[in-house]
């Protein structure tokens, strides 16, 4: 049982990081019906930024802050420059566009920093020692990521749900016709779109560095475990990302344990298996709409 | 001049941008460009590719030009005149020991390889381009081929050639029962599920150690005889891949031009319209994924013949988004875009690796965005399109050369739909 609650809590915290990578593919989804197979990778790319700015001698909390600002407007240059001449292309044009995005991060980032792994620092303030509550160990950093998800999931609520640029940011991702029409700059509303998920990969990237080494594939696998947190949630629903994650990390933690078949190799075949279910037997994931074609 | 008139800037806007780079290219000195770090690194590789595709594109203006009182003559000296080029490009390929020292960074067993991209392409090209399926997973077929001879290699002792055979009808039967699931993706589901096969192979070879080695793999160096040229190997291996892909080619030309084709494309311009028409929507998908994968089977098997080793490693997904960039750089729905794309699959990254390490795939990615901005339909494509308009522009400045009325009244009906176009987006504009 014991080994069961430690399995679950880290579990909860790695779920948190595919639910904050899944929360990025959700928002762009929702808003453009794109999968951006480029979020790991911008991710990364952010994390390392972060990296440099540490090695540099900044504070983790200078630093941090920093590179979500840069990962937001990075997020909307890449919306602008590259995504939005192929908007209304077909869909293989602009899967491909994202996997040209996916391949250059990736390349760009071992080019400029090597494949060696770098180690990331966990955050000032933070103590590594992890408490003890009975026979069960708590490490607080998996406390602190999963209130750093709250924290976000409050901010974007409030965002959404409470703000006039979020009543807009929704109408243009629902009907972007019709919001033109009432004066809603929808370009831009896609782009901010955009910004938002760079920085809230960029967010899971340097949250899960100090658990996973720093290298240039290190988000690939975390990738592949987001799909299937967003897929499992439901590709339109923002809440449904973060409940898919952290289902998702559980799967994966005690699946890993439990199911001797699995062990630690194929722990990336659990959401694969997650991922097929999912499509074949609720298309629209949890939390999805299922939308009807008209024909 | 009436091809430069006549010639679309507004959708080949980039056409005289590459002529212009390749020309910088060839002009400067390229120590001169070496002069600046790592920008005249990368400009080379860029600017002499632009230069190569304009040389084409100028050369298939030329030769539309030069051919014009043979392709005058009608569509059956066209399609005459097509066989020819098909014969030349065979005669290129089949030569190739004869020059193959003499083109840069190229060798038979590159070559060989080349080919074999060109096999798992062409497949994808079929799927992809013509059925509308975006397949993430080639990779994994792939892999099926080599562990299926690898396999056959070490635990019964399977003759090679065998594995040549049963390889695509695995991959193949594979393929087929994949399609069914994939029947419920669309569009970058599909992409995101077939990718989820790709990513599965590595650590699925990894695990089943007893028969797949684990990570050292299975090598089967010095131990695969072959029936002639024994001294020669690289040869033998290069001419059965050619010939192979020379079938493969064919087959994926005539399902493409029969029945098949069409209910493909009709299948991915409006499958509510096909399947109304009678199309059987499933079977065809399913049969398409079934072919590309035992294409793909087929290339693996064929690789892991060449290269004589097969491990875990070869097969990352990124095998699986490299065959579909040579795809869609090729030109996705094109059949000989696959010979474009194959070459540049083997050729960019061996030219570019001297740069950096991960320069070939920056490239790539670069490359990849560029084409998919300039070019949606490929490097085929584009050349297709270029030979158009070269025969429209050419046709009309010699009215009456051995052409009918008919032809005439075409392409001024041409003509003029393309001047209301153009009306239409200036005055929307």
């Amino acid at each position: 049982m014991t080994e069961f609650i430690q399995l679950v809590l880290a579990g909860t915290a790695n779920g948190c990081i595919y639910g904050l990578l899944a929360l990025a593919l959700v928002l762009i989804y929702r808003s453009t019906h794109i999968i951006n197979f480029g979020q790991g990778e911008m991710a990364m790319f952010s994390t390392y930024i972060c990296w440099s700015f540490l090695n540099a001698g900044m504070g983790y909390w200078v630093a941090v802050p920093l590179t979500l600002i840069l990962a937001f407007a990075a997020g909307i240059a890449v919306q602008r420059v590259l995504i939005r001449p192929v908007q209304n292309a077909p869909e293989l044009t602009i899967v491909i566009v994202t996997l040209g995005l996916y391949l250059f991060f990736n390349s760009l980032a071992l080019w400029i920093y090597s494949g060696v792994p770098k180690p990331f620092p966990l955050p000032t303030g933070i103590r590594q020692a992890s408490w003890q509550v009975g026979d069960i160990f708590i490490i607080p950093y998996h406390l602190f990521i999963f209130a750093v998800l709250i924290t976000l999931m409050a901010v974007l609520y409030v965002l959404f749900q409470r703000t006039k640029l979020g009543l807009g940011l929704r109408a243009a991702a629902a009907q972007p016709a019709s919001s033109r029409l009432v004066g809603i700059n929808v370009n831009w509303m896609l782009a901010l779109g955009w910004g938002i998920a760079a920085a809230a990969g960029a967010l899971a990237g340097m949250l899960s560095a100090p658990v996973v080494q720093l290298e240039p594939n290190f988000m690939a696998t975390i990738l592949i475990f987001s799909f299937a947190s967003a897929t499992l949630g439901g590709f339109d629903s923002p809440p449904g990302a973060v409940v898919g994650g952290i289902a998702i990390g559980n799967i994966v933690a005690l699946g890993g344990r439990y199911i001797e078949f699995i062990g630690t190799q194929l722990d990336i075949v659990l959401a694969l298996v997650v991922i097929v279910a999912v499509l074949l037997i609720r298309p629209a994931g949890l939390f999805g709409r299922q939308v009807v074609q008209r024909v | 001049m009436e091809f430069v008139r006549s010639f679309d800037y507004r959708r080949n806007w980039f056409f005289p941008l590459f002529v212009v780079a390749g020309l910088v290219w060839l002009l400067a000195e390229p120590a001169k460009l070496d002069a600046i770090p790592a920008v005249g690194d990368l400009i080379g590789p860029f600017a002499g590719m632009a230069a190569l595709l304009s040389l084409v594109a100028i050369g298939t203006v030329i030769a539309a030009y030069l051919l014009r009182p043979v392709l005058d003559r009608g569509p059956q000296a066209e399609r005459a005149l097509r066989w020819v080029g098909y014969g030349l490009i065979i005669a290129f390929f089949a030569c190739m020991p004869l020059y193959v020292e003499a083109i840069p960074h190229a060798s038979m067993l590159k070559m060989t390889v080349a080919i074999q991209f060109m096999i798992v392409i062409v497949g994808l090209n079929l799927l992809t381009g013509f059925g509308g399926q975006i397949s993430l997973g080639q990779g994994a077929f792939f892999a099926i081929g080599g562990y299926t001879l690898a396999i056959g290699f070490r635990e019964w002792d399977m003759p090679w050639g065998w594995s040549l055979l049963i390889a695509p009808l695995i991959a193949g039967v594979l393929g087929f029962l994949i399609g069914i699931p994939a029947l419920r993706f669309k569009g970058p589901y599909l992409a995101l599920a077939t990718l989820s096969l790709a990513v599965t192979v590595t650590p699925l070879a990894k695990k089943f150690e007893e028969f797949t080695g684990g990570v050292q793999g299975v090598a089967m160096f010095g131990k695969l005889s072959v029936p002639f040229w024994q001294d020669n190997l690289d040869r033998f291996f290069y001419y059965m891949t050619a010939l192979l892909a020379l079938l493969v080619f064919v087959l994926a030309a005539n399902l493409r031009r029969g029945r098949f084709g069409r209910a493909l494309i009709a299948i991915r311009d409006n499958e509510t319209a096909a399947s109304a028409m009678g199309v059987n929507v499933a079977l065809y998908k399913m049969t398409a994924f079934g072919i590309a994968g035992a294409f793909a089977g087929l290339a693996g098997a064929l690789n892991g013949v060449v290269i004589q080793f097969v491990s875990p490693d070869q097969y990352s997904p990124l095998l699986s988004i490299r065959f579909l960039v040579g795809a869609v750089i090729g030109g996705v729905a094109t059949i000989n875009g696959a010979i474009i794309g194959g070459l540049f699959q083997q050729f960019v990254p061996d030219v570019t690796v001297s740069i950096n390490k991960s320069a070939p795939d920056a490239i790539q990615a670069i490359i990849l965005i560029v084409v998919m901005y300039t070019m949606r339909h490929g490097v085929a494509g584009f050349l297709q399109e270029t030979w158009r308009y070269a025969r429209s522009g050419l046709r009309l400045r010699k009215p009456g050369a051995g052409g009918t009325a008919v032809v005439e009244t075409v392409v001024v009906v041409e003509r003029e739909e393309v001047v209301i176009v153009r009306q239409d987006g200036g005055g929307a504009a």
